[in-house]
């Protein structure tokens, strides 16, 4: 009677176990890069793109970031998507996240793509200098990179006025050099 | 090596090694590709079919990027090629310096093997490198202006004027320079592209000049290339590992330069319209060699050495004393480069006469006791001299490899 | 068929042979295009110096090359050339001095001022002259000549002059033949 009671609590706790945490694996990321900003009086945002893949056994999100660059902004990062609206893109942030697939899926975040958004610079970010931020998971891991500031001449996107926003939107979000 | 004749297959790691073992320390040496087969071995090369062209297998070879010397040097001579040379501010910072090459470093790393560079343009145009090689320089200018003149390496200055010379600002000097070579020439504008993109944060384009060889696969590779005289051009060369090490790479002095090379770029006017007057004999006697395959006019193959005692039953030197090849020949091991020349053609001008010549690219351990006396000799007398004009110049001191991690020039700046 | 006809037209064939035949290209006849002092074919009393004048003008930094050779195949040393004003004009002096008598043979090589390689001999002969004969020692050896297969623009080589020889040989042996068949009425 004590063994099958000991066994049934031990199945219980592992199931609790199991149950709270699914997948504790953290991801990768790799290639990361963060469009460089020379100069505020031309824009005071920019994006972070990279690889994120996952080597767990189920789906994860990217759900939020944090930048630990001293003094760069003190407004929030977000998780961004661009889609067509209209006619035009426009980035917008993803409701729930970006999906990484489980079993090595990965995500590429590319210009007109997913990126980790930067709003209100209060510094200039040089070509070839280095932004850290740590990006955060769905399934609370929490992974610090280190991008290096490229000098890119992709598409122009803009801002959806219609998504939720916690800071002031810019009316025409210009990503263009 | 192996021979060609094995290489049946598509793979591409089996190009990749037949032909692009950099720093394995081989006898016969990575530019050789085979030196032991010679000339004779052109009657029993592959077809382009076994070679399997078809299968894309040109567009998929690399060359390692990462080594204890930079590629593009002691590669193979690629099809298509480019020199971009860079004008840095007069107050360039060390630490601009150090963000602009490791930038630099990152694409060639990535470009070369076939993957985007962060933030490409156009990722589509990545993914066939067809033996991408991507080699930095640095001139004079460079070291001058970031107060590192202490850091020259010995012998290292830009070339005194020679009385053939007709330079062109636009195609002499440059404090930095980008040498990219490939087979395929949609790779080379791509990387061409992106690598101007990146430098151009820090410095301004001072001139950009393109060339070609042949085709890959349009003659063996142990073949030497001819340039737009018809010539067989690169007959004496250094070809093993040895050769490599003495004449080319440079060992140390300053120590940062250990594995560098020193490399002059010189842009050779060809007059094609009066070269074309002469007949095979006068073009044999300009340059001292034959037409056919290259041999000395002493000689029957390309590599027999050149007899310059040799006498008609006139008395007269059989290679004449105002040809190419005698004014250029030395017995002084000091006086022998790499080099490693592309032919360039701009096209016909509006009054009909074609301008084309040579991107003379040369590379040796010490400019000043090794190029340029040849150089002067040449200067002085040299009958090619009738049809050949100078009209750009510039001298880069190509820094050695690094490993992931670094970036090119780490030695210096770091 | 008139006999001397005949042996005009094997003459001239010879001479066409020996002229056109074998490493004289079209492109280097202008090579022979020269007046000299002494003349060619001359004989003279007193020489001590050679003169070319040529039909075009030469490049007389391209290192011009005389050989000077007596009829034993000995090499007399000759300055280096020297120019007139128009480069047209070439002269080399004979270091010894004046030439003792024999017959010469001085080759050229120069190259002209659009970049051919002109080439040519000039032979001449001293008579009469009191310079004295110059010793084995004083000049170069005779090299070995080089046979140099399809040499072209060049002065005729060695193997070229051979093979014309025996042409011409067998030319005089037919002439002779038909000449000796037609005195028997054999046509």
């Amino acid at each position: 009677m004590r063994k099958s009671l000991v066994g049934v609590v031990v199945l219980l706790v592992v199931a609790a176990l199991t149950a709270c945490s699914p997948s504790s694996v953290t991801p990768t990321f790799t290639d990361g890069y963060i469009k460089a900003v020379p100069d505020l009086a031309a824009g005071n945002a920019t994006g972070v793109f990279g690889v994120i893949t996952n080597p767990g056994s189920s789906d994860v999100q990217l759900i939020g970031a944090k930048n630990t660059t001293a003094g760069l902004t003190d407004a929030p990062l977000e998780i961004h998507e661009v889609v067509m609206k209209d006619g035009a893109m426009v980035m917008q942030e993803v409701n729930g996240g970006i999906n990484i697939p489980a079993k090595g899926g990965s995500v590429t975040m590319k210009p007109g793509g997913y990126h980790v958004m930067y709003w209100n610079l209060k510094q200039p970010i040089a070509v070839g200098s280095t932004v850290t931020l740590t990006l955060e998971f769905s399934n609370g891991t929490k992974v610090p990179v280190s991008v290096v500031a490229r000098d890119l001449a992709n598409a122009q996107e803009k801002y959806n006025p219609g998504a939720e926003a916690s800071h002031s939107p810019m009316p025409s979000m210009s990503m263009k050099h | 090596m192996t021979k060609p004749q094995k290489k049946q297959s598509a793979a591409t790691s089996d190009v990749s090694r037949r032909t692009f073992l950099i720093g394995a320390g081989a006898t016969t040496g990575a530019f050789a590709a085979g030196a032991s087969l010679g000339v004779a071995a052109a009657s029993t090369a592959p077809t382009s079919g076994s070679l399997g062209l078809a299968n894309g297998v040109v567009g998929s070879a690399t060359v390692p990027f990462y080594g204890s010397h930079q590629a593009g040097i002691e590669t193979p001579f690629q099809a298509h090629g480019t020199f971009l040379a860079f004008t840095v501010p007069n107050d360039f910072q060390r630490t601009a310096a150090v963000r602009m090459m490791t930038l630099l470093t990152d694409d060639a790393a990535r470009l070369t093997q076939g993957k985007p560079a962060l933030g490409d343009n156009d990722e589509y145009l990545a993914y066939t490198p067809a033996r991408l090689t991507v080699t930095f320089g640095f001139g004079p200018g460079f070291f001058r202006k970031l107060g590192l003149q202490s850091q020259i390496p010995t012998g290292f200055a830009n070339l005194p004027a020679f009385s053939i010379d007709k330079l062109d600002p636009a195609y002499s000097g440059g404090d930095l320079v980008i040498q990219v070579g490939t087979d395929d020439p949609l790779t080379l504008s791509h990387a061409v592209r992106q690598l101007t993109r990146t430098a151009r944060s820090f410095a301004t384009i001072t001139w950009s000049q393109s060339g070609f060889v042949r085709a890959a696969g349009s003659a063996p590779a142990t073949e030497t290339p001819r340039n737009l005289f018809g010539q067989v051009d690169g007959t004496v060369n250094p070809r093993t590992s040895a050769e490599f090490e003495t004449q080319v790479w440079a060992d140390g002095s300053p120590s940062w330069f250990d594995g560098g090379t020193q490399m002059v770029l010189r842009r050779i006017e060809m007059n094609l319209d009066t070269w074309d007057r002469l007949d095979d004999g006068g073009k044999e006697q300009a340059i001292g060699r034959r037409l056919s395959n290259g041999a000395p006019l002493t000689g029957e193959n390309e590599f027999d050495s050149p007899d310059l005692d040799a006498k008609t039953n006139t008395g007269l030197p059989v290679i004449p004393t105002f040809s190419h090849v005698r004014r250029s020949k030395t017995d002084n091991p000091e006086q022998k480069f790499l080099r490693r020349p592309l032919s360039y053609d701009e096209g016909i001008r509006a009054d009909g006469t074609s301008d084309v010549g040579l991107l003379f690219a040369a590379y040796m351990a010490n400019i000043s006791t090794q190029y340029v006396p040849v150089q002067q000799r040449l200067s002085d007398l040299d009958l090619l001299n009738t049809w050949t004009t100078p009209v750009g110049s510039a001298v880069f001191a190509m820094p050695p490899g690094c490993q992931p991690g670094g970036y090119i020039g780490e030695g210096l700046l770091g | 068929m008139n006999m001397t006809v005949l042996i005009r037209a094997a003459v001239s064939t010879v001479l066409a042979i020996l002229m056109t035949g074998f490493g004289v290209s079209a492109a280097s006849a202008h090579s022979d295009t020269f007046s000299s002092i002494p003349a060619a074919g001359s004989t003279s009393a007193s020489v001590s110096q050679i003169q070319f004048t040529f039909a075009e003008q030469v490049l007389p930094k391209m290192s011009p090359e005389v050989v000077l050779r007596n009829d034993a195949g000995m090499t007399i040393a000759t300055s280096d050339p020297k120019f007139d004003i128009t480069n047209s004009t070439m002269t080399v002096t004979v270091v010894s001095g004046a030439l003792p008598n024999g017959s010469y043979k001085a080759t050229y090589r120069v190259a002209s001022k659009d970049g051919h390689t002109a080439t040519g001999v000039l032979s001449f002969t001293v008579a009469g002259s009191s310079a004295a004969a110059i010793a084995r020692d004083a000049g170069s050896p005779t090299p070995i000549p080089i046979t140099i297969p399809q040499q072209q623009g060049n002065d005729v080589p060695l193997l070229s002059l051979i093979l014309s020889s025996a042409a011409v040989i067998l030319i005089l042996a037919a002439v002779i033949v038909v000449i000796a068949r037609r005195r028997k009425g054999k046509f």
